[in-house]
């Protein structure tokens, strides 16, 4: 459990530098051992407008950002006036007094110093930009971190892109902002956690999903930008080709999901990734796929809707639209990650499950977590499997006594797939209802047969081994909160199955997705402070939904609260679609477009539990 | 050695298209093209979208996929890119290609992507009995437009010339061998073939019939200064469309085909690799790692 936690908070305006300034830190903190995330607060535009990056540094890995800020940097007077709310006792203030003239300081134990940063990089160093690595040194000297950690970290974050000069201007700038710290501001320092973790990973959770499609065969992406998606498009667009891969990058999502579905129908295991407003385009094609049993895969990191919303902000919001959209009935499979190696893990899965089941998977992230950086335990590649389920070779194909049927009627639903260039296989997919071969038909009783045995694939994946199975955790469970971390190794971050041991609690909450490891923080929070004690089931399979496991997990419950980050509670309405639990669900909501913190979601915990 | 194909081995089912319809010769013409370049039907793929016209891969016994309206095109292009080993095969009518399906024609056109597209052009929307569609002439009366048509018919020639097609060519349905071969022409280029064939509604086209059509055509091979190397000459007789309509080859070049650099280092098509070695991606994993 977190023990001793810093967060470190950069404001300025867009186009300040402030991501580089981040990413530069994390890199150092990374080195050094800790567990640290990330929370950017991004506007949707390249210049202007507030902008800031939070990094939490931790002595466990964590995966909850902190409202409350110990180190602030800030470069204009927006942001000085925006994270001013998030101090606390204790606080330090830097702020760069060549920008930040309108100084309101608030009633709490926090040292300002004025510095004139900018100033100082033009007249030091020739350029403003330099006043990033002027930042990074103050923090360096407020830490007290390890220097050669330091200077690994620049070294890795810029030497490769910018050169060795650069570097070494970058390293004096940095070596200037801690000795000015130290020597001429006389500053005070906080002290940083202390870990050593190993085995350990740092990255977003839009990075796992890269390394999950590749490692997972994916050998065709086509998708159009869009935030915050466009990571997983752009790293494919590179590391695809070089894999025996291709990719497109499509004029709209409707193009891109197509000409995935058309991938997929030649046998290229292939995805796209969106988030809304590209998944609402993509609604028909998902019935195509599912009509035509083409296995594609569709990663969503949701963003706060609808229409355009906000689209560098988080929610999850989309419960609704991966489950229901386009017209018809249709198998589809819907996955929700939770953290950076069940992105990488479900990703994988999301690949199986869709040549498996011929159907789509639409694969959930979310923009907390697809954007910001966790130090993880290692991805496990040691479980990974391919299974391609029922596509045949060309050798089976053409044995004397074997007929293909396409869409033949079996008993678990899923036919015999051939794709285009073996012999053998030559048949019609098609969108169109249709007989067994493919070909169009309008037969009312074909209708039924074939609908039937379409539907049937979800029941059947109910019990796929390649389904993730939901998480519990917390009162009663073989897994404590942080259990998932203790040795640091991936084996632990996978789900548990793990089912709850005894009712010594009452209470019960569900989430999905990022929430899970936010809330494994509030119960070691209310632990601490001898708060109420919750069991916990994360969903990680929204359809198939879990409905028996839930209903298990409910039975022995006064209260089950659902967490969400949406308005009408659409996880939880999903819930009641399938189990009768509507007296004991009740819900708490979050929709600024803000993920929640373990301390907020700590205390509308005990909120819940005073009202009670 | 097997014996090569008929068009009645390339044939399935029975055809829904009216008696007379102009669709029957543009299948018939698919089929003779299939024939002459030799392919097997386990090589070619077949892509359509919806609409009369888009019913041609239920009646060819090729690969096939029959899609969804207007989205031919981006499916056509996945196919062949996961696997360049196919002959890829779209076509369509004009409601699916240039009113729902436009904004993909001038992508796949300018993408120049190796796959063959025939526009069934009848200048109406059939499978739904009647109405304009983007090709239909300017005060065309059907049931979606009662006074006439009020708007500008799409020129598709000088379109995909302008997006960037590099094989452009019409054909018409009464000449079923001489449109076979401009198809065998289309397959073969390399590059994104557009091929306009006139492909007349006999039930609810009453203007644009055979005999009007007929009036109109004319070979553009016999026109003085033909050379299908010159975008000029193409674009010239595009633009004279609605006038007199062109039949032959307009425009054919050869450039950069979509993704042949990279289809050039990979030679195992992205859908037919092996990819069981799933585990040797964990070297991707070391940039992000602290051992």
């Amino acid at each position: 459990m977190i023990k001793h936690s810093v967060n470190i908070t950069i404001g300025g305006e867009a186009g300040d530098g402030i991501l580089s300034a981040g990413e530069i830190l994390c890199k150092i903190f990374f080195a050094t051992g800790l567990g640290l995330c990330t929370y950017k607060n991004f506007p949707s535009r390249i210049r202007g407008g507030h902008t800031a990056y939070s990094i939490r540094i931790a002595d466990s890995l964590c995966e909850s950002g902190d409202p409350e800020t110990d180190i602030l940097l800030v470069f204009d007077e927006e942001s000085f006036a925006v994270h001013n709310r998030e101090l606390k006792d204790g606080s330090i203030v830097i702020y760069d007094s060549t920008k930040v003239k309108n100084v309101v300081k608030v009633d709490k134990k926090v040292d300002y110093y004025a510095v004139a940063i900018s100033e100082m990089a033009v007249s030091k160093f020739a350029k403003p930009m330099y006043k990033n690595t002027i930042t990074v040194g103050f923090i360096a000297a407020i830490l007290g971190l390890n220097e050669k950690a330091v200077e690994d970290g620049l070294e890795k974050s810029i030497k490769s892109k910018k050169g060795e000069d650069v570097f070494k201007t970058n390293l004096e700038a940095c070596r200037f902002g801690a000795n000015y710290y130290k020597n001429e501001l006389k500053g005070r320092t906080i002290a940083a956690p202390s870990a050593d973790h190993k085995n350990v990973v740092m990255m977003t959770g839009n990075e796992a999903i890269i390394l999950g499609a590749l490692t997972a065969g994916c050998k065709f992406a086509a998708a159009y930008p869009i935030s915050p998606a466009t990571e997983i498009f752009e790293a494919l667009c590179t590391l695809l080709p070089k894999n025996g891969g291709t990719v497109m990058q499509a004029e709209d999502e409707i193009s891109a999901i197509c000409s995935a579905i058309g991938a997929g129908f030649a046998g290229a295991r292939s995805m796209t990734s969106t988030s809304g407003p590209g998944i609402s385009l993509m609604a028909e094609a998902l019935g195509l796929a599912a009509c035509a049993e083409v296995p594609v895969v569709i990663v969503n990191v949701q963003r706060p809707g609808p229409s355009t919303g906000l689209p560098t902000k988080t929610e999850q919001g989309d419960f609704y639209h991966a489950l229901f959209s386009t017209h018809g009935d249709i198998p589809r499979i819907v996955l929700m990650a939770g953290d950076v190696n069940q992105c990488f893990d479900f990703t994988v899965k999301a690949f199986n499950l869709a040549e498996v089941y011929q159907c789509p998977v639409i694969l959930l992230s979310e923009q907390a977590l697809g954007q910001n950086k966790f130090v993880a335990p290692a991805l496990d590649f040691s479980t990974v499997e391919i299974d391609r389920g029922k596509l045949k070779t060309e050798e089976e194909l053409s044995k004397p006594d074997y007929k293909f049927l396409r869409y033949g009627f079996t008993a678990d639903g899923v036919s015999d797939r051939a794709i285009p260039g073996q012999a053998g296989g030559v048949h019609i997919a098609s969108g169109n209802e249709h007989l067994e071969s493919g070909r169009i038909t309008e037969r009312p009783d074909i209708r039924i047969k074939i609908t039937d045995k379409r539907m049937k694939k979800i029941e059947e994946a109910k019990n796929s081994r390649h389904l993730p199975k939901p998480v519990y955790f917390g009162a009663g469970c073989a897994q404590t909160p942080f259990e998932k971390y203790s040795s640091g190794s991936a084996q632990d971050a996978r789900p548990s199955d793990g089912v709850p041991r005894d009712e010594s609690s009452p209470l019960g909450i569900i989430c999905a997705g990022h929430n899970a490891g936010i809330v494994r923080e509030a119960l070691e929070i209310l632990a601490a402070g001898n708060g109420p004690k919750f069991a916990v089931m994360q969903i990680t399979s929204i359809m198939p939904l879990p409905a028996d496991e839930i209903s298990k997990f409910a039975s022995g419950k006064k209260k089950v609260l659902v967490i969400e980050n949406n308005f009408s509670g659409q996880l939880a309405n999903i819930i009641k679609m399938h189990i009768p639990i509507h007296d004991k669900i009740s819900s708490i909501l979050k929709y600024d477009g803000i993920a929640f913190s373990a301390k907020e979601i700590a205390a509308k915990l005990s909120e819940v539990c005073a009202q009670n | 050695m097997t014996s090569p194909l008929t068009t009645k081995d390339l044939s399935c089912g029975k055809p829904t298209w009216c008696p007379g319809c102009g669709d029957f010769a543009v299948l018939n013409a698919v089929q003779r093209a299939i024939i002459e370049l030799g392919l097997k039907k386990e090589e070619v793929a077949c892509v359509t979208g919806i609409g009369c016209s888009s019913k041609l891969s239920e009646y060819l016994d090729t690969y096939g996929f029959h899609t969804i309206h207007g989205r031919s095109l981006p499916i056509a292009t996945g196919v062949k890119l996961a696997n360049p080993q196919l002959t890829v095969i779209d076509a369509g009518g004009d409601g699916d290609g240039f009113a729902i399906g436009c904004g993909h024609f001038v992508h796949a056109a300018r993408r120049n992507v190796d796959i063959t597209y025939i526009l069934m052009n009848n200048q109406i929307y059939s499978l739904t009995k009647g109405q304009a569609s983007p090709t239909s002439d300017r005060g065309f009366i059907t049931k979606t437009s009662p006074e006439g048509v009020e708007e500008t018919p799409i020129n598709v020639l000088f379109m995909a010339l302008t997006a960037g097609a590099t094989f452009v060519a019409s054909g018409f349905s009464s000449d079923v061998v001489g449109l076979g071969k401009i198809i065998a022409r289309g397959i073969k280029h390399k590059g994104f073939s557009f091929i306009n064939v006139i492909s007349p509604c006999v039930t609810f086209n009453k203007l644009n019939t055979y005999d009007w059509y007929k009036r109109c055509v004319y070979n553009v091979e016999d026109e003085p200064g033909y050379d299908p190397l010159s975008y000029d000459f193409a674009l010239k007789t595009a633009l004279e469309y609605f006038e007199r309509k062109p039949i032959g080859v307009l425009f054919e070049c050869e450039t950069q085909v979509f993704r042949e650099v990279i289809m050039s280092r990979n030679p195992i098509p992205p859908a037919r690799q092996d990819i069981s070695d799933a585990k040797k991606y964990s070297a991707l994993m070391e940039q992000y790692l602290r051992k």
